[in-house]
């Protein structure tokens, strides 16, 4: 599956006009050095040969070298994916931790003013671009309430300090970006799982529970959100494949070194081989937030475990 | 006796003292704080080795880590460079100026320690012509002698006399030595471990170690450098900022915001809107302007360049809209220049007429008239060549063809896309229907050096050494920056002459004719020169910006307590 998406995205990236080499064109050596780094690194090649080249290179582990940053590309997709993990992780993190409390006081406060106003700030924060919440956030906790930096990810001296103090740099620094996915996730999904919840909640099972007399908190925590959580968590699953997309802007914003920033520079700069190995991480962290999702969903509904199926 | 000899002694002594003082107490002023200086760059450094670093913000910070034998500065008024001593204490050109010899000064070290000698300043030019090195500024191989296979002699070209004497010889005689051997200089103990052909990928390029007034002491990618005052080399030039600390800032309101917020102390290349706002509303910010030697133009297919690229360049035929110089003259005086200066840069940008700055001073053709806005004529030209509205549809035609072509421009650029709207406007006004295409960058420039474009907006930098022939010189092969295709026999005699010519004044009468014949051929409408725009914060003082870099004399700025 990879290894076909990535030899298409290879071939495609090749197709596309443009290519990374003009930097190299000046007044007085016109496109000839451009040339000798062509040649270099391999790039006059066919693009079939340089293919089957790139896939070699790629099962010993070499990705290549990229031609805008000149840096080995494992090493650049090393430092990029610490830095997107790192914050989309966390984010990840406190979207179910504030996602589920949130949903279930919705689902108490269903048709109550306080749901329909969560509900419509759900909707306008998802409506709006991820960048307008982080200027939002830029504004208030950098420029009115100046207590957080509005942008990179160390201060200057942060090769200076202790681990300890390094570490409270970067939740100083990582507080803002962290917020901006934080919120816009869960603008996303606390509406599936509001919506999710209340379905659950008028079904037949849950009537037959509260005409026995279950009180409600019990009914709503062990009976509605266990098989609330099944369309949940299909949701985080394909969540995690877009960790990488869905930084993109967020890093832009606030200059972070990450994945995101790395593969649209790479593709605005036709940076071959860093565009290829970003796809193929990409590709890998969907195929893996799918299959944690279908691990999850088949552990938390019986209908999906393997033995249901097999049955 | 004796008293008076004590009293002698005693009184050298004391001028001794007060003299060696004299120099410390000029560069110790009494308001300066050891500090750090927080500058945005809107990108990373690409290398930090001058053998390839190929862009403006790499160029700025490899000169602090890295010195050359002389350090240059512009004279606006005079048009040319200064030179003053920096690694070389003195220089002597020979008279015929095909050879020049250098004096280094003794008591230089790099920064880790080693000592600086000729043998550095030999090893460097050798790094820098050498093919298998690939460096960016190979081009300066063609100044120096060349043996039997075309290559650079070395052993005759750079010649070390001495720890502290080298000469430069030239194959024939070269305008300006000091400008051909400038060029910053490496550190041969570090270079000479490195296979040639391995130095463009080594680790080499992101660990410098430099000559310059300041070194690096931390990179962060895309976050940061951080560079720290260099004292062991120089004597003569310890800066008094101890840190700088250029933060990579791709997105431009960011960098405008910290600056309001004081979290960064420089920026450059600010809008001229937000440049009124800040000179307005800021009082802490200060706003200046360096002009320029950047201008903007539109481009016009002087060829068919479709019948060009098919005949893989055998078939040179006139554009069909673009091809006669008139009609290029005549869609120019249609275009409101002045309209677009007002309407977008205000005070920071002027009129453009030719490819010479006005910072070139004497070089710059000041009897050249001012191309005015005149859509009348214009037309009253169109007329009379058969463009005429037949079918009242507002847009001119000729042989059942309307007058329409495409203008266009790379992204980003929002002083470009400004421009192409009052240039629709303009040319609509005289039946000129003009498409606006905004094409990705890397995508505008294949297709702008593959000759594909019709009409386009771009921009380029004047050398500082007013070489001009790779822009317009008729041979399209050799002149690849020649994207108009202009050719014009007479331009390429001016390009021969300075090549040859020893006299200053004889250089600028060729110079000055080169443009008015380009002001007749219109190959490209020159629309505006643009200003640099700085803005900094007002604790920054002693800053004296030079067109050459932003960060000439660095080493003189001061945080004001």
């Amino acid at each position: 599956m990879i290894l076909f998406l990535v030899s298409v995205i290879f071939f495609m990236v090749y197709l596309l006009p443009g290519e990374p080499f003009q930097q190299y064109y000046s007044p007085k050596l016109g496109n000839e050095l451009a040339e000798q780094i062509k040649s270099k690194f391999g790039f006059d090649k066919p693009i079939p040969i340089q293919f089957l080249n790139w896939i070699k290179n790629v099962l010993q582990g070499d990705f290549g070298y990229s031609i805008v940053y000149k840096r080995p590309v494992g090493s650049l997709l090393t430092d990029s994916i610490l830095v997107t993990l790192s914050i989309s992780l966390i984010a990840f993190l406190f979207q179910i931790l504030i996602s589920i409390p949130l949903g279930l006081f919705l689902l108490k406060n269903s048709g109550k003013k306080i749901d329909l106003i969560i509900d419509k700030l759900a909707l306008i924060i998802y409506s709006a671009p991820s960048f307008v919440v982080a200027i939002v956030l830029i504004y208030f906790g950098s420029i009115v309430l100046k207590i957080f930096p509005s942008s990179q990810m160390t201060s200057y001296n942060f090769y200076e300090l202790s681990f300890i103090d390094k570490l409270f740099d970067l939740i100083h620094h990582l507080t803002l970006p962290v917020l901006t996915l934080t919120i816009t996730s869960v603008s996303f999904s606390i509406r599936y799982l509001r919506e999710s919840l209340i379905n659950v909640s008028n079904e037949d099972f849950v009537i037959a529970l509260r005409a026995n007399g279950i009180p409600e908190n019990t009914i709503r925590k062990k009976h509605i959100l266990p098989n609330a959580l099944i369309s949940y968590i299909t949701i985080l699953g394909l969540e995690i494949g877009s960790l990488l997309s869905k930084t993109l802007i967020t890093e832009t914003v606030f200059s972070l070194p990450g994945m995101g920033k790395l593969m649209v520079t790479s593709i605005f700069t036709r940076d071959y081989p860093v565009i290829i190995a970003c796809v193929m991480i990409s590709g890998f962290m969907v195929i893996i937030g799918n299959l944690i999702a279908d691990i999850l969903i088949a552990r938390f509904n019986p209908k999906f475990s393997y033995e249901a199926v097999s049955q | 006796m004796k008293k008076f000899f004590i009293f002698i002694l005693l009184s050298i002594l004391l001028s001794l003292i007060f003299f060696s003082c004299k120099d410390k107490a000029e560069i110790t002023h009494p308001k300066i704080s050891d500090e750090k200086l927080f500058i945005a760059i809107k990108n990373d450094v690409d290398f930090f080795n001058p053998l390839y670093s190929n862009d403006i913000v790499s160029g700025l910070i490899n000169d602090l880590i890295f010195s050359s034998l002389t350090y240059s500065e512009f004279n606006s008024d005079s048009g040319k460079l200064i030179y003053y001593p920096n690694l070389a204490n003195r220089w002597k050109i020979d008279k015929d100026k095909r050879s020049i010899t250098y004096f280094l000064k003794t008591n230089l070290k790099w920064s880790d320690g080693e000592k600086f000698s000729a043998s550095d300043v030999y090893y460097s030019y050798f790094l820098y012509t050498h093919p298998d090195v690939m460096s960016v500024r190979q081009d300066v191989e063609r100044f120096f002698i060349h043996d039997k296979n075309g290559r650079v002699d070395y052993k005759k070209s750079f010649v070390v006399l001495n720890d502290s004497t080298i000469i430069f010889n030239f194959s024939e005689e070269v305008e300006d030595p000091l400008f051909v051997t400038g060029l910053p200089i490496l550190p041969e103990h570090i270079f000479r471990k490195i296979p040639l052909k391995e130095i463009f990928n080594h680790e080499v390029n992101f660990n410098p170690i430099g000559i310059g007034p300041y070194k690096l002491e931390n990179y962060s990618r895309q976050q940061q450098i951080v560079l720290i005052k260099n004292d062991s080399s120089y004597f003569d030039k310890i800066p008094f900022i101890k840190k700088l600390i250029f933060k990579v800032i791709s997105d431009y309101n960011s960098r405008l915001n910290q600056l309001k917020k004081g979290e960064i102390d420089f920026v450059t290349d600010v809008n001229p809107a937000d440049a009124e706002i800040l000179k307005r509303d800021f009082s802490n910010i200060k706003v200046e302007t360096i002009a320029g030697r950047d201008y903007d133009y539109i481009g016009w297919s002087n060829i068919d360049h479709n019948l060009y690229r098919k005949s893989n360049g055998k078939i040179i035929q006139p554009h069909p809209l673009f091809g006669k110089k008139e009609f290029r003259l005549a869609i120019s005086m249609a275009i409101n220049r002045k309209e677009i200066i007002d309407g977008y840069f205000g005070e920071f940008a002027e009129l453009a007429e030719s490819p010479i700055s006005p910072i070139f001073g004497e070089f710059l053709n000041t009897s050249l008239e001012t191309l005015e806005y005149n859509p009348e004529e214009a037309k009253k030209f169109l007329a009379r060549n058969g463009w005429q509205d037949s079918d009242g549809d507002r847009i001119l035609d000729k042989d059942g063809k309307p007058f329409r072509f495409k203008l266009t421009l790379a992204s980003g650029k929002p002083h470009r896309e400004f421009t192409a709207t009052i240039i629709k406007k303009n040319l609509a006004k005289i039946g000129i229907d003009v498409e606006i295409e905004i094409l990705e960058t890397s995508l505008f420039f294949n297709n702008l050096f593959e000759k594909k474009l019709d009409a386009w907006i771009a921009g380029w930098t004047v050398p500082l050494n007013l070489d001009l022939e790779a822009f317009w010189g008729s041979d399209l092969n050799k002149n690849f920056f020649n994207v108009c295709s202009y050719q014009n026999p007479e331009v390429d005699k001016i390009f021969l002459k300075l090549r040859e010519t020893k006299s200053i004044e004889e250089k600028r009468n060729l110079i000055h004719r080169f443009q008015e014949i380009l002001q007749k051929d219109q190959p490209v409408t020159f629309l505006y020169w643009i200003d640099n725009i700085i803005a900094y914060n007002k604790k920054l003082k002693n800053t004296k910006f030079n067109p050459i870099a932003y960060t000439n004399r660095i080493w003189e700025w001061y945080i004001e307590k």
